[in-house]
């Protein structure tokens, strides 16, 4: 190959690194959002504001950076789905708390402390069998039989507002 | 609830690195460096942890603009007291030094209404 040739090639590829690389944090990104799109709603964005600041941090080159999302997308965030609670957001004050459905024989009132917790204003529905408060978010285990919404209405348990 | 924990190799190291720097707050690189565990492994063990009760996090306090926030695990009083025994517990480990356990959290409080 002739000089000419040789340093067009060289040209070429350092135009095709650029191009790679300027595409390599996009590409990173969107495996972020594609782990984080497997978790519950209401852990998304917390996960996906965690992992984009740890990937941006990351020391090394690229590789470094793939990795990491990379082992979130391939199984880690499906693993951590099935760890995570389902998160009830939001905040107000007042006594909220949940209650049993129809299965239940009596509806259950348990009343979280307003002073130390805050919770979503409005209804809140989700399936709940327990939860723990950090003083600033209610934490709702999935679970069958129970309902989950403001006690500051009241509602009447009817069994009839599942999902 | 910590009873219900099963204790594996991971889970171990996460507790070994996070009882070995007391006084940190470790963010998720910091601990995959410490434990040499890959990302996809570390925040479901980090969440189990958290769901127990050993582990809080929160979001950094001060950030400079442009960058999104970090999130900081450390271990809460229960954690460490829970740590230790785990891994006080191999053989041939004896567990790191007592410090001053983190204040324990907030109790919620229940009460029948109807």
């Amino acid at each position: 190959m002739s000089v000419l040739g040789w340093l067009l090639l060289t040209v070429l590829a350092a135009l095709v690194g650029a191009e790679v690389i300027e595409w390599c944090g996009p590409a990173q990104r969107a495996l972020l959002r594609v782990a984080a799109a497997k978790l519950p709603e209401g852990h998304k964005e917390r996960y996906l504001e965690e992992w984009t600041a740890e990937l941006e941090a990351l020391p090394g080159g690229p590789l470094n950076r793939f990795r990491f999302a990379i082992w979130l997308v391939v199984g880690g965030a499906s693993r951590l789905a099935g760890e995570l609670p389902a998160q009830v957001h939001g905040r107000a004050s007042g006594s909220y708390g949940f209650t049993g459905t129809a299965e239940a024989p009596k509806p259950q009132w348990v009343l979280l402390d307003p002073a130390k917790v805050s919770v979503l204003p409005g209804e809140l529905r989700s399936h709940v069998k327990s939860y723990r408060a950090d003083g600033h978010t209610v934490w709702v285990d999935a679970g069958p039989d129970y309902l989950v919404w403001n006690v500051g209405e009241r509602q009447p348990n009817t069994g009839a507002k599942d999902g | 609830m910590s009873s219900e924990l099963r204790m594996t190799i991971p889970l171990l190291k996460v507790l070994n690195a996070m009882l070995e720097a007391p006084d940190q707050d470790l963010h998720g690189f910091k601990i995959i460096k410490l434990t040499g565990l890959k990302s996809g492994t570390l925040y479901p063990l980090l969440a189990r942890l958290e769901n127990a009760g050993w582990v809080e996090s929160d979001w950094e306090k001060q950030v400079e603009p442009g960058r999104p926030r970090r999130r900081y695990y450390r271990l809460t009083g229960l954690g460490v007291e829970a740590a230790r025994r785990e891994l006080s517990n191999l053989p041939g480990r004896t567990a790191t030094p007592a410090r001053t356990p983190t204040p324990p959290r907030p109790s919620m409080a229940f009460g029948a209404v109807s």
